[in-house]
């Protein structure tokens, strides 16, 4: 772990708090999408404000899932080498989810 | 990395069962872990019966009772046998206490006495805490001052005195430390509650003047950060005391300290 833990510390919480209100938003979409028709979910999806809350949760749910991880794998693996790597897969992991679903929703 | 599984030498068999004393009507069954370094045997749990109405009322009144009439190999720590010293701290009924101040007719069913967990044994219920001991040094536990020394005392205010209760008193049993999950996985870099707690205790201090100096040093990722709130420390310690309340605070000064940079 290079950065401050600290920092570390705060940013977790503040993801924590932060997904919140976002698990109402995406308790609210899943309400409401088993109802609508493809088209309609399409539409839903390419106005500006739900597409915006959906891009904070997936960067904020998965920012929030690495640094959980981070601790997790701090915690449990305790080689250099491993934790290294485990690190490093645990950042390409959620690098990959941020990527796949932004590029999702941009091109639906 | 993690161990699953206990290495064969370490696996617990079923020791020796010591004879039942004649006056069977107030009995109780003592179930007590047994190492010796000595011989290449493997832990074992040895089965004692103490006649209650023949023995003092707690735990390490029994222990003695099994050491000066039974068994006078059994060995254990204790000193002030009235919950003061912290020596007799082991791990009774699945729970850290001081055998001094935990009563046999609090226990139910048999008594069984293991030493406080995740420790290097030494022989039977002594744990070898060494390392427990130089987290606490590391910790520097005495006072810090850049001013020139008093002609008599360091005077605090009956205020300032009074913010270090409920971190003070802390007997250094390893009560706390030894219960805590994230203390097993990394007892070698992560400081544990009793540690840290003795640490708050001297940061609040208002007779310390090397509040940041301390905090610096607390601000690892192993050192404070490995504490998860999961809050056995509180639930086990024997004078009632919370080093997840004092870790806490160690983390809120942090962060107003970052916020405020």
């Amino acid at each position: 772990m290079t950065e401050s833990p600290t920092k570390h510390f705060i940013r977790q919480r503040i993801t924590a708090i932060l997904n919140i209100p976002i698990f109402v938003f995406l308790l609210y979409l899943l309400f409401i999408i088993p109802g609508m028709s493809y088209s309609g979910v399409i539409d839903l999806f390419q106005k500006p404000v739900v597409l915006a809350l959906t891009l904070l949760l997936t960067f904020n749910f998965s920012y929030h899932m690495k640094l959980g991880m981070q601790m997790i794998i701090e915690d449990y693996i305790h080689g250099k080498k491993n934790l290294k790597l485990a690190l490093l897969l645990n950042n390409i992991f959620v690098s990959i989810v941020i990527i796949g679903c932004t590029y999702s929703l941009l091109t639906l | 990395m993690v161990e699953l599984a206990l290495p064969k030498n370490s696996k617990i068999t079923e020791g020796k069962q010591w004879p039942k004393p004649e006056n069977e009507e107030n009995l109780r069954e003592f179930r007590v872990y047994r190492w010796n370094p000595e011989d290449e045997k493997n832990p074992s749990i040895d089965t004692y019966f103490i006649d209650t109405e023949d023995c003092g009322p707690m735990v390490l009144d029994a222990l003695m009772k099994i050491k000066s009439d039974i068994d006078t190999s059994l060995t254990f720590r204790r000193s002030c046998r009235e919950g003061v010293c912290g020596s007799c701290a082991m791990n009774i009924d699945g729970v850290n206490r001081l055998a001094c101040t935990t009563a046999i007719e609090d226990v139910r069913g048999s008594v069984n006495i293991y030493p406080l967990p995740h420790q290097k044994v030494i022989k039977d219920l002594v744990p070898d805490l060494k390392n427990f001991f130089a987290q606490h040094k590391s910790v520097e536990p005495w006072l810090h001052t850049k001013k020139e020394d008093p002609k008599e005392e360091w005077l605090q205010s009956k205020e300032d005195r009074e913010q270090l209760d409920g971190f003070y008193e802390c007997i250094m049993c390893a009560c706390c430390s030894t219960s805590c999950p994230s203390y097993w996985w990394n007892s070698d870099k992560y400081l544990g509650p009793a540690a840290l707690l003795q640490a708050y205790r001297w940061i609040i201090d208002s007779r310390d003047d090397e509040r940041d100096e301390r905090l610096d040093k607390l601000e690892d990722p192993f050192k404070l950060y490995r504490c998860h709130t999961i809050m056995n420390c509180a639930k086990a310690c024997p004078k009632g005391l919370n080093p997840a309340k004092a870790i806490a605070s160690i983390k809120k000064m942090l962060v107003e300290r970052r916020v405020s940079k």
